[in-house]
């Protein structure tokens, strides 16, 4: 027998140790990998993937959480920070895989610019240094994630694909400043008492809701809150945003 | 459209075919088995998330490709090799031997590079083209290393005069082999 048939054969016969792979624990980390991803690119302000048709864009916590544009928004930013200073704000949102955060709400309704349903989630992120929205694409459906630093007490919203706005029982949207014919929302009440409400948005109008998107909220037929900005706006997550474009890092 | 549910299943059955084979390989590599796992459950991670896009050309090679670069990566976190023919009593880069295989501590006595083309080769049974796409190499070198590798474990296995141990101390080497 000559060497290699016999290493060939050594290499074969070799009796390895029990070792044991689990291919549910490789999915499990498969998706939250993708997951983290998908978010982790939504911090920087937008990315986009289309040459598949899979996007992943997003935004968050700046002032247009989708295909935002304009001088301070025109290009993505990296959500990791360089310098010394300690994970940002949105990085503390994510110190591990495991950490999903406490589910705050969540719902789905038809309407997704891709056609199929706009599917929310948020949950309750302490260690979040502000409250951070996120988006992706599976097979078709919108996913749209919401990462709140603290348990909302007032309204809250942001335009991800539709306008997902989360709502204190009794009020209800009345008004946007991004168009006026839009198709029928959908109200979802929540355990904890509030209102889910997933406005579908016509493409056409997405980029301007994203951006400057303002909404009023009434109680009944009086109108309560007027021009209620997106999650970010003129906060912590605009400013968040600012300085990681103003220098690239942070 | 393929649903995500129908992807996950069939990469399941994909690594629950590929494993056992993928395991070997790494324990033949890295001598122990719990870094094997490990480096075959970082590999399928991968080989996942680019599941829809492997999944009508070579996901096995792909898989290998990841475990092997992987391996790489950690061997060079961990630090330079140093491989003795004396087995230590703590493993000085992926673990100690004295638990393992006899082919494991014939592998150990050759460069990690050596060991690599080594195992493809002649464990996975991969033409040597392939295992130069597979580490970045050049046919030449993989010719050439599995020719030293070949002539190292020739010694070992068939000693010409001494004992097997003399021989095996010849393999001493401390430094870089990657």
């Amino acid at each position: 027998m000559s060497d290699t048939h016999e290493l060939d054969e050594l290499l074969q016969r070799a009796t390895a140790p029990h070792m044991h792979f689990d291919p549910a624990a490789a999915i499990a980390t498969g998706r939250r990998v993708r997951r983290r991803r998908r978010i982790a690119a939504a911090a920087g302000a937008l990315a986009a993937v289309t040459a598949v048709g899979v996007a992943l864009t997003a935004a968050v916590p700046g002032s247009a959480p989708l295909l935002p544009a304009g001088p301070t928004q025109g290009r993505a930013v990296s959500p990791k920070p360089t310098g010394s200073a300690g994970p940002s704000p949105t990085e503390r949102c994510f110190p591990s895989d495991t950490e999903r955060g406490t589910p705050w709400a969540s719902g789905s309704a038809e309407g997704s610019q891709r056609g199929g349903r706009v599917v929310v989630e948020a949950t309750v992120r302490e260690g979040c240094g502000e409250d951070v929205a996120g988006m992706g694409e599976v097979n078709g459906d919108a996913q749209v994630t919401v990462m709140f630093k603290d348990a909302p007490t007032t309204a809250q919203w942001v335009v991800a694909d539709a306008a997902v706005l989360f709502l204190p029982k009794g009020l209800q949207p009345c008004g946007y400043s991004f168009g006026t014919d839009l198709p029928a929302p959908t109200t979802l009440p929540q355990a904890n008492g509030w209102d889910l409400v997933i406005q579908p948005v016509p493409s056409e109008l997405l980029r301007k809701a994203a951006e400057t998107g303002t909404v009023d909220l009434c109680r009944g037929s009086t109108t309560v809150t007027r021009g209620l900005k997106q999650i970010g706006w003129n906060g912590p997550g605009t400013k968040w945003a600012a300085d990681h474009q103003s220098s690239g890092t942070k | 459209m393929t649903s995500q549910r129908e992807l996950d299943e069939e990469f399941a059955e994909f690594a629950r075919g590929a494993a056992p084979r993928l395991l070997k390989a790494a324990w033949l590599i890295c001598g122990d088995p719990h870094q094997a796992e490990d480096l075959v459950q970082a590999a399928m991670v991968k080989v996942y998330l680019k599941w829809s896009r492997l999944r009508e050309g070579s996901p096995l090679a792909y898989a290998r490709r990841c475990l092997v670069t992987t391996h790489i990566d950690t061997h060079r976190r961990t630090g330079r090799e140093t491989t003795v023919a004396q087995t230590p009593e703590a493993g000085s880069w992926d673990r100690s031997w004295d638990d393992t295989d006899e082919v494991v501590r014939l592998l150990a006595t050759l460069p990690l590079r050596e060991r690599q083309v080594v195992v493809m080769r002649h464990y996975a049974g991969l033409p040597e083209a392939h295992v130069a796409d597979l580490l970045g190499i050049s046919v030449g070198t993989v010719k050439s290393s599995a020719s030293r590798g070949l002539a190292k474990l020739r010694q070992v296995l068939h000693p010409t005069g001494g004992a097997p141990g003399d021989a095996r101390s010849a393999e001493v080497r401390e430094g870089n082999h990657v």
